[in-house]
C-alpha cells in the first residue's frame, strides 16, 4: 500500500502538461517519498512509451485514493445520522441520476479497448469532479461543523483532478481525443430536500469508491499492457 | 268606501263565514291540499309548499288566496305545482289553496292559518369562494360570501365549516364562526392549521350558516351544506415517495407528525425518526404517518426521519430542531479607530440551527436609522459586527435584532463613541537613547484621534524595578507617537512597552505592544569604593584594600582603581590598579599620607575615598569573645569618646592555603555594637575581629574580637593518658583540643568512668548505667585524681570536650587498679598470729593445769563415771537434743550385741567417743535399757549421703533420710509468695561489698538516705538473721563447697551443727562469699564476681 490515509493533503497532486516530470505526490511520509523516488528513477531511464511512466504514476495515485474513499465513505455516513451512521448501513437500491456506476459486466471490461477505458474513465471523473464539489457545497450547507468530512471531501476532489490531468496526459500521449466537457449536473441538482443531498451524498462517495476500484483494476491492465 | 270600518267589519265577518263554509263543504277530497310548510331565507318571501293527492287526471293546478297584510286586500296566485311564494308576515297568514281542474273547476278548498312561529328562516346555502392551502405551514385558507345583501339590516350570522380528510371523508374538525351581516355581501375568510403535513392525505372542506334574527319568532335553523371543497395539491406533485415535512424547522419540544408517501405497487415496512422506529397511524391508501411527541435538539445535519419502502426503496426528510435565539448577551460596543464601531456580544444559547437556518444579526442605529446585517460564524462563541461612524454624531442607539426561523430576540445599547475608545495595539515600538539617564519611545497607532486626548502607559522595567509612567499626548490620525523617559539608571538594561488609552473618558487599555530592550550608556561611578588600609608591622609599607562598587554604584564597567598618596594636597605618588585587583601597596618611606582612591569606568572616575594611613598606638589591646549570632556574629565595645569618625571593624577570612581576604565594615562614632554578616562565615569557624577607632589624627587599635558565626561540638575529643594508677585511683591527664577542632569556645570537659573491660558490647557511655561523670570546667585543669576505686578493676574512662553550640566526641580508655598489697598482707599476718598466740595461751594453760588435766583425762585410775570430760559430752548431746534447730534423730544407732560374755578391753578412746553417744541416745530410742549384759555399740554412719541413696523401705534408713528431708523443708518457706518481696528486694540489693561505700562517697551526687538504708539492708548480716540463711539454696556453690569441704563429720554432732556452728567471724571473713577485690577468694579468683 502506498498511502495509509495519514498523509497531508496534496492540491498539486497530478502532472501538469507543462511538466510531466514533475513528482506526483508530495508526502512527509517516508513511503511516498520512497515511491517518489522510484518515479524518478523510472523517469531518468529512456522510456520506450512516452504514457507508461504516467500511467504507473496514475495507478499510484489511484492506490493512494483507494486507502482515501472507505474512509471518506465512513466519515460521510458517520455525520449524516441515522440511518447513514447505524453501523453497517448500505442502500444498494439508493441511485442518483448522473452519477456514474462502476459495476461493469467482467467480459465487456475486460476486452476493452484502451481508448473506451480511458474515455470511461475520464468521463466517470470528470462527473464525481462536479459532483464531489455538489457534495461539499451540500455538507457545507447542512454541516458546517464537520470540518473533517469537508476537507476529505475537498482533498478527494484535488486528486480526483490530478488524476484527470493524468488521464488527459495519457489520452494525449496515446493521441486518444478527451470527451467534449459536458455539465453533469442538471438545474434539479440545486432543489432537492436536505435528506435527498444526504442520499445524493452517499451515492457519490459509494460510487466514487467503486469507481477508483475500477481505475486501480483498469491501470493494473494498462501497467501490464505497457510497462514502463 | 272600504274606509267604513263598520263595512270593514261586515266585510270580515262574512269572509270568515265564507271560508269556514268552504272547509266544511270541501274536506275529504283527495286532492285537497295539505301540510302546509313554509319557509323563509330573506325574512322577506316564504315558500309554502303542501301536499296534495294527484289524481290520474292531470292537470289541476292551485289558487293560493291570502290577505296582503299591507293593502289588506285578498291576493290570489294561480300555480301548477305545489309551492307558492309568498310574503313573510308579522302574526298569523290566512292561506286558502283551492285544487283546480284542468277546466278550472274547484275540486278541494282548503284553507291555512300559517303563524308566525310555524314559518322556518333557513339561510341560504353558502357557496366557498375560495379553497387555498399553504403547505408549508400546513394551512388551509377559505373564503366565502356572506349573501349580506340578501338582509336590508345588520344581523348576526354564525357559520359552521368542516374539515373533512381521507377518503373516508372523516371529520377532522367542526369549527365555527360568527360574524354580522351587514346588509351588504361581504367575503368573509377563516383559516385552520392541520397537526399533519397537508400533503398527506386529502383535505375537504364544507360549509353553512345560522342566521339569529333575534326578533323573528319563528323557526330558525341551519342553512344546508355548501357544495363539499377539495383543498388543491401541491403543485409540484412528486412522481416518487416522499416524506413530509420537508426540511421543517421546529422548537425542542414539540409534537411532529411525519407522512410517508409512496405509490402505488408500493408498501411500507417501517417509518423512523432518527434511529427509533414509531408505530405507524395509516392515512390512506398510499399514505402512512407517525407522531413524534416533545423532539430534541438535532445534529447540525438535523434529524432524518425516514421510510423503508417494499420493494426497495428509501425516502426521508430531514427535521432541523433547536431554540429560538437567546437575547444577545454582553453587547459591547466601542470604537478601535473611530472609521467603525464593533459590536460584540455573546449568541447566548446555541440553537442548533446553522447555515440558513441560523440565527441572523441585524444591528439598528435608531438614531441614524441605518442598520447593517452583521455576517457572523454561529460555530464561533463570541459575535461581532461593524457599524460605520458618522460624522458629527457621537451618541449612538444601537438594536441587536436576532431572528431564525423559529423566533427573534434584541438587546439595545446607548453609547457614546467619545466614551468608548478601545484603541488598537500599539506597533512599530522603537526605543532608542543617547545618554544614560533618557530614552526615546516611539509608536504608532491605527485611526483617526483627532478629536480627542491619548493616555499611554509606559511600562519600564528591568530585573529589580518596574514603574509605569503615565504620558497623556493629543490624538492625531494614522499617526506616530513619541514619548521621552528619564531617570533611568547608568549602564542599566531596561524593558519597555507601551499601551493607550482615550485620556478624558476611560474606557479601556489597549493590549500591550511587544517589549523592547534598551541598555542606557555608562556615566562615571556615582561614588568612590569603600577603602581600608593596613599598615605592614614594620610601618613602611601600607596596604589599601578597597571594595568593589555594586552595579548600581558603577554606572557601567569598573576598569581601573587610581590609587594615590596625598601629603597636605600634595600628590605624592598614584598608580592605577586593573580590575580585578582590590587591593595595592604603598611604599610610606616613614611619610603619612593621606590615601586617595577613585574608580573608574569608561565614563569617567568616581568621587575620591579617603583615608589616612597614620596609625595610632595602641596598648593594652584586650581580646574580646564576641557572641555567636546564629546568622552572624554579634560583636559590642565600649564607646571611646576620643573616637570621632566612627569605627571600623576589620576581619580576614582565609579559604584554604590562600592569603585571607581582608574585610571590613566600618561604623559611625555613635555605634557600640554590631552583628556582623557575611556569605564567607562559616558555623564552627573562628574568626578574629578587630576594632579601629577613627580619631582626628589617625586609626587605632582598640580591641581585638574572636568569635564564631555559630557555635559548634568540638569536632575531636581531647588527647587524654593515664598517668598513674593505685589500687584505689587513677591520675587522668589530657591535652588541649587545637582551636581549629573546637568549633566554638571550648566551656569544659566532661570524664566518664564506669567499671568495664575491653571488648565489652557497651559501644557508649550513654547507654552505662552505674557511670560515673565529672565536670570539669577549669579549663587550666588539665589532670584530674579519680579515687575511690577498687582495686584490681577495670575501669572504662572517656573524656569529652564540650562548648556552647555541644559536647564533641568522648574517647575511652581502659585501666586496670592495682591491687591492694597492705590488705593481703594484714589479711594473711592476722591469722597468723592469732594462731600463735592461742597457741602460745593453751601452752602456758596446759602447763599451769597439767596436774588437773592429768588428774581428768589420764587419770591413773580411769574412772568413767567421774569422767568430767564425758559428763561433758553427754552434756552437749543433751543440750544438742534440746536444740530444736534440727529435729531430726541423726543418730539412729544401730545395735551390735555382742554375744561373747567375755569382752574384750575396748580402747579407751573409743570407749570415749562411743559410750557417751550410746548413753544418750538409748533412752529416744525406747530400746530396752537393761542391757547390762549385753555391750551395745552404737554409732553414726559416717556418710549420710550413703544412707540417703538406699532404698527407703525400712524404718530406720528413713528416719536417717529425714536430715536430707529437713533441710529440704527449711529451704522450702522462702517460696513463700508473701516473703517474696522481701526476697526480691535482697536480691536485687544482694550483697554488697564494703568497698562499695568509698566509690559512692566520690559520685558527684550525694546518695540518697533510702539508698543508704538500701545499702545497710543488703549489707552484711549475722548468722541469727534466718532470712539470710534461707538465701543460702543448698545447692548454691556455697553450700556445695562447705559439703565438700566437710565431706566427713567427725562427731554426730557436728552432723547437726555443721552450719550452725560456724562462728559468725569466720562466715563473714568466708572468702567463697565476697567478691572484694582484696578477699581471699580474689586471692585465688582475679575475676570479679558480678
Amino acid at each position: 500500500m502506498t498511502g495509509d490515509g495519514t498523509e497531508k493533503e496534496e492540491e498539486s497532486a497530478g502532472p501538469t502538461a507543462d511538466s510531466p516530470t514533475k513528482p506526483l505526490l508530495h508526502s512527509t511520509l517516508a513511503a511516498q517519498n520512497l515511491l517518489v523516488s522510484l518515479v524518478l528513477v523510472q523517469l531518468a531511464r529512456p522510456d520506450p512509451n512516452p504514457s507508461a511512466a504516467t500511467i504507473s504514476q496514475t495507478y499510484n495515485l489511484a492506490r493512494l485514493l483507494q486507502a482515501n474513499t472507505t474512509k471518506l465513505l465512513n466519515t460521510y455516513l458517520s455525520t449524516q445520522g441515522s440511518p447513514f451512521s447505524d453501523p453497517g448501513f448500505s442502500a444498494l437500491g439508493l441511485r442518483w441520476a448522473g452519477v456514474p456506476v462502476a459495476t461493469f459486466p467482467f467480459l465487456a471490461w475486460r476486452t476493452m479497448g484502451d481508448s473506451e477505458r480511458l474515455a470511461r474513465n475520464y468521463g466517470a471523473y470528470a462527473t464525481f469532479d462536479a459532483f464531489l464539489q455538489l457534495v461539499w457545497d451540500d455538507q457545507d450547507e447542512l454541516c458546517p461543523n464537520c470540518s473533517e468530512l469537508l476537507a476529505m471531501l475537498g482533498t478527494a476532489r484535488a486528486r480526483t483532478r490530478g488524476l484527470l490531468a493524468n488521464l488527459t496526459s495519457i489520452m494525449a500521449a496515446m493521441g486518444i481525443p478527451t470527451p467534449p466537457a459536458t455539465d453533469p449536473l442538471t438545474s434539479e441538482a440545486a432543489g432537492v430536500g436536505a435528506f435527498e443531498k444526504k442520499c445524493r451524498g452517499y451515492v457519490v462517495c459509494r460510487e466514487y469508491h467503486g469507481w477508483v476500484d475500477r481505475t486501480v483494476r483498469d491501470f493494473t491492465l494498462l501497467k501490464a499492457k505497457y510497462p514502463a | 268606501m272600504w274606509d267604513n270600518p263598520s263595512l270593514r267589519c261586515l266585510l270580515a265577518i262574512t269572509f270568515l263565514h265564507l271560508l269556514s263554509l268552504i272547509y266544511s263543504q270541501e274536506t275529504g277530497f283527495p286532492e285537497a291540499p295539505e301540510n302546509l310548510k313554509c319557509i323563509t331565507h330573506d325574512l322577506n318571501r316564504m315558500i309554502c309548499s303542501w301536499d296534495a293527492t294527484s289524481s290520474a287526471n292531470l292537470g289541476l293546478t292551485y289558487k293560493i288566496c291570502y290577505t296582503n297584510s299591507e293593502h289588506f286586500s285578498l291576493v290570489c296566485i294561480e300555480t301548477e305545482g305545489k309551492r307558492a311564494d309568498i310574503p313573510v308576515t308579522v302574526g298569523s297568514t290566512n292561506i286558502r289553496i283551492t285544487t283546480l281542474n284542468a277546466s278550472g273547476t274547484s275540486l278541494a278548498t282548503e284553507t291555512f292559518v300559517l303563524s308566525e312561529e310555524n314559518v322556518s328562516l333557513i339561510p341560504l346555502t353558502p357557496q366557498i369562494l375560495n379553497l387555498s392551502a399553504d403547505f408549508s405551514t400546513y394551512t388551509l385558507y377559505l373564503k366565502w360570501n356572506d349573501s349580506g345583501s340578501v338582509f336590508q339590516y345588520e344581523l348576526d350570522a354564525s357559520w359552521q365549516i368542516q374539515i373533512l380528510r381521507k377518503e373516508t371523508l372523516e371529520t377532522v374538525a367542526l369549527m365555527n364562526y360568527d360574524s354580522k351581516l351587514t346588509g351588504k355581501d361581504s367575503i368573509l375568510s377563516w383559516n385552520w392549521t392541520s397537526d399533519i403535513p397537508l400533503e398527506c392525505t386529502s383535505y375537504y372542506v364544507k360549509i353553512r350558516c345560522y342566521i339569529n334574527e333575534p326578533y323573528f319568532t319563528g323557526r330558525k335553523e341551519w342553512s344546508e351544506w355548501s357544495p363539499i371543497r377539495t383543498v388543491p395539491e401541491k403543485d409540484t406533485k412528486p412522481n416518487s415517495a416522499m416524506v413530509f415535512p420537508q426540511d421543517k424547522v421546529v422548537l425542542v419540544g414539540s409534537n411532529v407528525t411525519f407522512c410517508c408517501l409512496y405509490n402505488e405497487g408500493e408498501s411500507i415496512k417501517f417509518m423512523n425518526y432518527g434511529s427509533k422506529s414509531y408505530p405507524l397511524l395509516r392515512l390512506n391508501k398510499w399514505s402512512s404517518a407517525i407522531k413524534v411527541q416533545n423532539v430534541s435538539a438535532s445534529i447540525s445535519s438535523g434529524t432524518n426521519v425516514w421510510c423503508l419502502l417494499e420493494p426497495d426503496g428509501l425516502e426521508g426528510t430531514v427535521l432541523f430542531v433547536g431554540y429560538a435565539p437567546d437575547t444577545p448577551q454582553n453587547l459591547n460596543c466601542e470604537t478601535r479607530t473611530f472609521i467603525t464601531i464593533t459590536c460584540s456580544w455573546n449568541p447566548g444559547r446555541a440553537t442548533a440551527l446553522y447555515r440558513q437556518r441560523q440565527t441572523k444579526y441585524i444591528l439598528f442605529e435608531r438614531i441614524s436609522k441605518e442598520n447593517v446585517t452583521c455576517k457572523v460564524d454561529e460555530l464561533n462563541k463570541e459575535h461581532y459586527c461593524d457599524f460605520p461612524v458618522h460624522a458629527n454624531q457621537k451618541i449612538y442607539n444601537f438594536t441587536l435584532g436576532a431572528s431564525n426561523p423559529l423566533g427573534q430576540a434584541e438587546s439595545s445599547l446607548l453609547i457614546d463613541v467619545n466614551q468608548r475608545v478601545h484603541l488598537e495595539t500599539p506597533v512599530k515600538f522603537t526605543v532608542s537613547t543617547n545618554s544614560s539617564t533618557n530614552a526615546h519611545l516611539s509608536w504608532y497607532i491605527p485611526g483617526n484621534f483627532i478629536q480627542i486626548r491619548l493616555l499611554c502607559q509606559i511600562e519600564i522595567s528591568n530585573s529589580n524595578s518596574e514603574r509605569q509612567l503615565n504620558v497623556s499626548m493629543a490624538g492625531a490620525e494614522n499617526s506616530n507617537y513619541r514619548a521621552w523617559v528619564d531617570a533611568l539608571h547608568p549602564y542599566a538594561t531596561y524593558t519597555f512597552r507601551v499601551r493607550c488609552s482615550a485620556s478624558e473618558h476611560f474606557w479601556r487599555w489597549s493590549k500591550w505592544s511587544e517589549e523592547k530592550k534598551l541598555t542606557t550608556l555608562e556615566a562615571p561611578p556615582a561614588r568612590g569604593p569603600a577603602i581600608w588600609r593596613e599598615r605592614s608591622p614594620v610601618g613602611e609599607t601600607l596596604t589599601v584594600f578597597w571594595k568593589p562598587l555594586l552595579l548600581s554604584e558603577a554606572n557601567g564597567i569598573i576598569l581601573s582603581h587610581e590609587v594615590s598618596c596625598y601629603s597636605r594636597e600634595i600628590m605624592l605618588k598614584a598608580h592605577e590598579v586593573p580590575v580585578p585587583l582590590n587591593s595595592t601597596e604603598i611604599k610610606l618611606g616613614g611619610n603619612d599620607c593621606l590615601i586617595s582612591v577613585v574608580a573608574k569606568n569608561r565614563a569617567g572616575s568616581s568621587p575620591p575615598s579617603r583615608i589616612t594611613s597614620m596609625d595610632l598606638p595602641s596598648d593594652d589591646v584586650k581580646t574580646e569573645l564576641a557572641i555567636a549570632a546564629g546568622n552572624g556574629i554579634y560583636i559590642s565595645w565600649h564607646s571611646d569618646p576620643n573616637v570621632t569618625c566612627g569605627y571600623t571593624l576589620k576581619w580576614c577570612i582565609s579559604s584554604g592555603s590562600e592569603p585571607c581576604n581582608v574585610d571590613w565594615e566600618m561604623f559611625p562614632s555613635n555605634a557600640t555594637d554590631a552583628v556582623i554578616k557575611s556569605a564567607l562565615f562559616q558555623p564552627g569557624v573562628r574568626y578574629n575581629f578587630s576594632l579601629y577607632g577613627c580619631k582626628h589624627n589617625g586609626y587605632q587599635l582598640l580591641q581585638n574580637i574572636t568569635g564564631y558565626m555559630k557555635e559548634l561540638p568540638p569536632k575531636v575529643a581531647p588527647n587524654f593518658t593515664v598517668e598513674e594508677t593505685s589500687s584505689d585511683s587513677i591520675l587522668v591527664k589530657w591535652e588541649d583540643i587545637p582551636v581549629e577542632d573546637c568549633q566554638g569556645f571550648l566551656k569544659g570537659y566532661i570524664l566518664y568512668f564506669a567499671k568495664g573491660e575491653k571488648g565489652s558490647s557497651k559501644t557508649s557511655f550513654t547507654d552505662e548505667e552505674n557511670k560515673t561523670e565529672k565536670n570539669i570546667t577549669d579549663l587550666t585543669k588539665k589532670s584530674l585524681r579519680i579515687l575511690d576505686l577498687q582495686g584490681k578493676t577495670s575501669y572504662r574512662l572517656g573524656l569529652r570536650a564540650y562548648t556552647v553550640g555541644g559536647i564533641g566526641p568522648s574517647k575511652d580508655l581502659y585501666v586496670v587498679t592495682k591491687e591492694n598489697s597492705v590488705g593481703l598482707i594484714i589479711a594473711i599476718l592476722i591469722p597468723v598470729a592469732v594462731a600463735v598466740v592461742l597457741g602460745v595461751v593453751t601452752s602456758i594453760l596446759c602447763y599451769q593445769k597439767r596436774e588437773w588435766i592429768k588428774e581428768t583425762f589420764y587419770p591413773d585410775i580411769p574412772n568413767p563415771e567421774n569422767s568430767k570430760a564425758l559428763q561433758f559430752q553427754k552434756n552437749i548431746c543433751e543440750g544438742n537434743t534440746a536444740l530444736k534447730t534440727l529435729e531430726m534423730n541423726p543418730c539412729t544407732p544401730n545395735s551390735v550385741e555382742v554375744v561373747e560374755t567375755q569382752s574384750t578391753v575396748l580402747k579407751i578412746e573409743d570407749t570415749e567417743i562411743i559410750s557417751p553417744v550410746a548413753d544418750s541416745e538409748l533412752p529416744e530410742d525406747g530400746s530396752d535399757p537393761e542391757t547390762g549384759s549385753h555391750v551395745v555399740v552404737s554409732y553414726c554412719p559416717p556418710i549420710i549421703e550413703e544412707e540417703i541413696s538406699s532404698p527407703p523401705i525400712d524404718e530406720p534408713v528413713g528416719s536417717s533420710q529425714v536430715i536430707y528431708i529437713d533441710i529440704q523443708s527449711m529451704y522450702q518457706p522462702q517460696v513463700n509468695p508473701e516473703e517474696e518481696p522481701e526476697i526480691n528486694f535482697v536480691t536485687t540489693a544482694g550483697y554488697k561489698p564494703q568497698m562499695q561505700l568509698p566509690i559512692n562517697a566520690m559520685k558527684m551526687e550525694s546518695h540518697s538516705p533510702t539508698e543508704e538504708d538500701l545499702d545497710k539492708t543488703a549489707g552484711y548480716r549475722p548468722q541469727a538473721n534466718t532470712n539470710v540463711w534461707k538465701l543460702d539454696s543448698p545447692d548454691s556453690p556455697i553450700s556445695i563447697q562447705s559439703n565438700n569441704e566437710n565431706g566427713s563429720f567427725g562427731s554426730p554432732c557436728s552432723i547437726n551443727s555443721r552450719q550452725f556452728l560456724i562462728p559468725p567471724k569466720d562466715y563473714e571473713d568466708s572468702p567463697t562469699h565476697n567478691n572484694t577485690g582484696w578477699s581471699f577468694t580474689n586471692f585465688f579468683q582475679n575475676k570479679p564476681n558480678d
